[in-house]
């Protein structure tokens, strides 16, 4: 049970969204950063067959994604923006949904209650879509991705938007969801993928600059995390020479952490990098390449 | 804030597939209609009879009698033509009004039920006995004039013409109304052949107070106002249904622009865009116009199509655009599209029996013909009360359209019929 | 089958049943804005092609309105059975509906009087509401643009208005003149209309 990505390019007209990409995502939730517009997207919905690919090789559960008819039934997918018709109400969004993914009636039947209830929307059952809050239709959109019982589980950018309480429930589903399953998940928010994610991807203008575990991306900025505290004024001049991850200031000092090669000129401690620093020195890392 | 808005709602208008299928079916139209339309016009000539087309007489004898022949004629097969919308129909009367009608033909002739029956057949014979003789004779049916039987002799003698009136309008009741007997059919005189001292009239008329290009102004706003009458409707609910797809509504409803200056900008900028390519085809027509009137020695009026545009076919074009934005406004839908269809099929149809002139309160005003200056003058006060009629309709509509922008603004609107007041559904708080 | 009859029943509830409802609405208006009574067979042709014809354009052009939301159309499509079989069964839905709708109004107009062949007017009128529905769908398919998709059928009508000069075979008033021969056009120019239209919806996306 793998997703395989071999040589995958995509124009759009001349513009290139994704460039020779090479990747293989097993069971599992994996992880997709990336700042927007970097193609997370994009590949998303090659994946779900949503958008053909220019070149390259994408199979699912060794599956070409060609064979469209064959993907979809293995592949549950979470757009960006879930909406559904706002006249219906959960259930019945749930059950034409389930027809359409082939489902039998008493299939349906079988699965849409235990599934609205593990997203918590029992009690909202009936609920037209139209009054659904955005966690509460985020959480639908899970159940009605899950009903078919896919291998692959695709969600777009799943927590942006959702208050904070929302976010980790979210996670927490999402993890659990993930049991024998490949989960792919894309997200700008770094928090979501260092709590979830066991691999993680990092794409930048539509280049895989990163494939690896979580370990692996932290060892790469291990050493290069400094803390420091300086005086305000000096601020704008450390932030010119260094990407600074965090800013805390407290009356004329600022408590800073910052990314650099080399040790810094003033006092400064080396501190154990987190995802979120990593991260950060990728995207830097990537920028001073051009 | 309010130019600048109106000019980045015209950029949108240009940058719209609906405002380009627009120009398009516009541009398509007039080809259609006026592309094979001759700019010349020849003075005519005299000793060519028959030649010169048909006019209407108003000569009240001549009224009189042709109405009456047809009308014993109809009376005899208990038959009559009626065209209530400008569709066709057969009305038979029963016992009760036909006996009534009776009534009616004997103080117009003087004649007894049976004999009224009797000429009715006698007519009809006549008429068809001509044509299976034209028929045989291998003419052209349709140019030849059918036999005028001498129907003064059968007229009563005290019957004056307002009495006459007075009668057919009570026989055009007891019809239902849209017959061949109503005042105003009556009234506007029977066909007959054009003289060559009438064609010249008609001609100078063109030449001196149209100055030319007059006349073919009309006929142009004729064509393009059936279509300036509905097409104006697609933008308004393209550009209003935009707003809905972008799902961008809180964020727009949020800005400080007050509604009416958001909805007046887009009105105005979707009128003048949709005027723009009809004032360029008329431009285009005028100077065809111009160079034709130049060829023939005529200094043509280099105004006709703009001023005729401006008059006639603005308000046309104001009311649709505002009818289309209130209504997509308020529902939310392309159903503004389903009704300005339906007036625009009921007005077409309206006027389709009357070609040239007759206004009235009619939306689609048809004056399907080159010349005819002085129908046009008698109808020429109608034409401003029309005018004005539905540019203060639209008007009304416009103001309409901003309460209900304002209104949603506030959290109102429709959702399946059912009116929501000022309560915000959390989805859309949350967008 | 039972999954069909689901697709068909949801496009019904959710969507279909306001445009049935503005045809209703049309069918119902038809006896006030055209003539109805007692009329001769070039008459009666007169008020199915110019009015009752009409009722395709209502059924059809809105066949893709359900999945105009980009999103929806993507989670659409994300699913097993194609997106293309669902816009199929709502176009076999919308020819079901505006044969019954075409029936009525043919069965209305022989309670009327009027005397006329009716199952060759009613193959005439569907012949030429499925032109101008066809045309309007294959417009909305091809722009994306619902109002697009209403306006040019509605031009297209509009021409004809003015003789068949420019349509020649594809004149829809011709059965009021006694020509019967456009229909066959018509009828077969719409059903590729539509094909196209559904077709270059799965291909355009």
């Amino acid at each position: 049970m793998e997703i395989r990505i071999e040589h995958l390019d995509k124009f759009y007209g001349k513009k290139q969204a994704l460039k020779d990409l090479n990747l293989t995502i097993g069971e599992g939730m994996y992880g997709l950063l990336g700042t927007n517009g970097a193609g997370k997207t994009t590949m998303m919905k090659v994946l779900a067959t949503l958008t053909k690919k220019s070149s390259g090789e994408v199979s699912v559960c060794g599956v070409p994604v060609e064979q469209a008819k064959e993907v979809r039934s293995m592949t549950g997918y979470l757009p960006q923006d879930f909406s559904m018709y706002p006249g219906m109400s959960a259930v019945e969004a749930m059950d034409y949904l389930g027809v359409l993914s082939g489902l039998t009636r008493r299939q349906r039947k079988e699965r849409i209650v235990p599934l609205l209830s593990k997203v918590n929307l029992e009690r909202d059952a009936k609920t037209k879509v139209r009054a659904m809050s955005g966690g509460m239709r985020r959480r639908l959109g899970i159940a009605q991705a899950l009903l078919h019982d896919p291998k692959v589980l695709i969600v777009d950018e799943p927590t942006a938007g959702l208050d904070p309480e929302e976010r980790v429930r979210f996670r927490n589903l999402l993890c659990e969801v993930a049991q024998n399953r490949i989960v792919i998940l894309s997200t700008h928010i770094v928090g979501d993928v260092e709590a979830a994610c066991e691999h993680i991807g990092v794409l930048n203008q539509g280049e895989l600059i990163f494939n690896g575990t979580v370990e692996e991306l932290l060892s790469l900025a291990e050493g290069q995390v400094y803390q420091a505290e300086i005086s305000r004024l000096e601020l704008p001049k450390v932030q010119e020479m260094y990407s600074v991850t965090s800013i805390l200031t407290t009356g004329g000092t600022a408590q800073i952490r910052f990314i650099s090669e080399t040790p810094p000129a003033f006092s400064a401690k080396v501190c154990k990098a987190g995802v979120e620093d990593a991260y950060l020195y990728l995207m830097h890392a990537e920028r001073r390449e051009f | 804030m309010f130019g600048a808005l109106l000019l980045k709602e015209c950029k949108q208008a240009v940058k719209s597939l609906a405002y380009w299928a627009y120009v398009i079916c516009l541009v398509l139209f007039f080809v259609s209609q006026m592309g094979e339309q001759s700019w010349n016009l020849a003075k005519p000539q005299p000793g060519q009879e028959g030649q010169y087309g048909y006019t209407y007489s108003t000569d009240e004898t001549l009224i009189m009698t042709r109405t009456v022949k047809r009308l014993t004629e109809d009376y005899a097969q208990n038959v009559y033509t009626a065209y209530p919308l400008g569709f066709y129909k057969r009305v038979s009367l029963g016992e009760k009004k036909k006996e009534q009608m009776g009534e009616i033909l004997a103080e117009l002739t003087g004649k007894s039920k049976e004999e009224l029956e009797q000429l009715g057949y006698d007519y009809i014979n006549e008429e068809s006995a001509f044509y299976e003789e034209m028929a045989q004779a291998g003419a052209r049916v349709e140019m030849a004039a059918p036999p005028q039987p001498d129907v003064e002799a059968d007229l009563a003698e005290e019957v004056s013409f307002e009495r006459f009136l007075e009668l057919t309008e009570k026989a055009d009741d007891l019809i239902g109304g849209g017959s061949m007997y109503a005042p105003a059919r009556v009234k506007k005189g029977v066909q007959v052949p054009q003289t060559y001292e009438g064609a010249l009239a008609e001609y100078e008329d063109i030449v001196e107070k149209d100055r030319y290009s007059g006349a073919f102004a009309r006929l142009f706003c004729d064509y393009m106002g059936l279509m300036m009458a509905i097409l104006p409707v697609f933008p308004a609910v393209a550009r209003t249904l935009k707003d809905k797809r972008s799902k961008g509504l809180m964020t727009l409803y949020s800005k400080q622009a007050s509604s009416a200056c958001v909805i007046v900008a887009r009105y105005l900028a979707l009128l003048i865009m949709t005027m723009v390519p009809l004032i360029l085809l008329a431009v285009f027509a005028q100077i065809k116009c111009s160079i034709a009137a130049e060829a023939v020695g005529i200094s043509a009026d280099s105004f006709a199509f703009l001023k005729y545009v401006g008059g006639w076919i603005f308000p046309s074009a104001a009311f649709t655009v505002a009818l289309g934005l209130f209504v997509s406004e308020l529902t939310g839908s392309v159903l503004a599209v389903l009704l300005q269809g339906l007036f625009w099929f009921f007005s077409v149809f309206q006027s389709i029996d009357t070609l040239i002139g007759n206004f009235s309160l009619k939306f689609i005003l048809r004056f399907n013909t080159l010349g005819s200056r002085g129908v046009f003058e008698q109808e020429f006060s109608n034409l401003v009360a029309n005018r004005l009629f539905y540019g203060a309709l639209g008007l009304a509509f416009l103001v309409a359209a901003v309460f209900v922008y304002e209104w949603k603004r506030k959290g109102g609107g429709i959702h399946f019929g059912s009116l929501r007041k000022n309560q915000q559904s959390p989805s859309e708080a949350s967008l | 089958m039972e999954a069909y009859a689901k697709i068909s029943k949801v496009h019904l509830k959710h969507h279909f049943k306001f445009h049935i409802l503005a045809a209703v609405l049309l069918l119902c208006l038809m006896p006030f804005l055209v003539s109805t009574e007692n009329l001769g067979p070039r008459e009666t042709a007169k008020t199915l092609e110019v009015y009752a014809a009409l009722l395709g354009v209502v059924f059809f052009v809105p066949v893709f309105m359900a999945d105009q939301d980009k999103d929806i159309r993507d989670l659409l499509r994300s699913k097993q059975m194609s997106l293309t079989v669902v816009h199929g069964i709502r176009v076999l839905l919308a020819a079901v509906f505006l044969a019954v709708a075409e029936a009525v109004c043919i069965f209305f107009l022989k309670g009327c009087g009027c005397t006329f062949p009716m199952w060759r007017y009613f193959f005439g009128v569907l012949a030429e509401a499925f032109f101008l529905g066809g045309l309007g769908m294959a417009v909305y398919s091809l722009t994306d643009n619902p109002a697009v998709g209403y306006m040019i059928p509605l031009v297209y009508y509009a021409i004809n208005l003015g003789g068949d000069k420019y349509v020649r075979n594809f004149y829809l008033f011709s059965m009021a003149e006694g020509n019967f021969t456009p229909k066959y056009f018509l009828a077969a120019g719409g059903i590729l209309l539509l094909l196209f239209g559904v077709l270059w919806r799965r291909l355009s996306s």
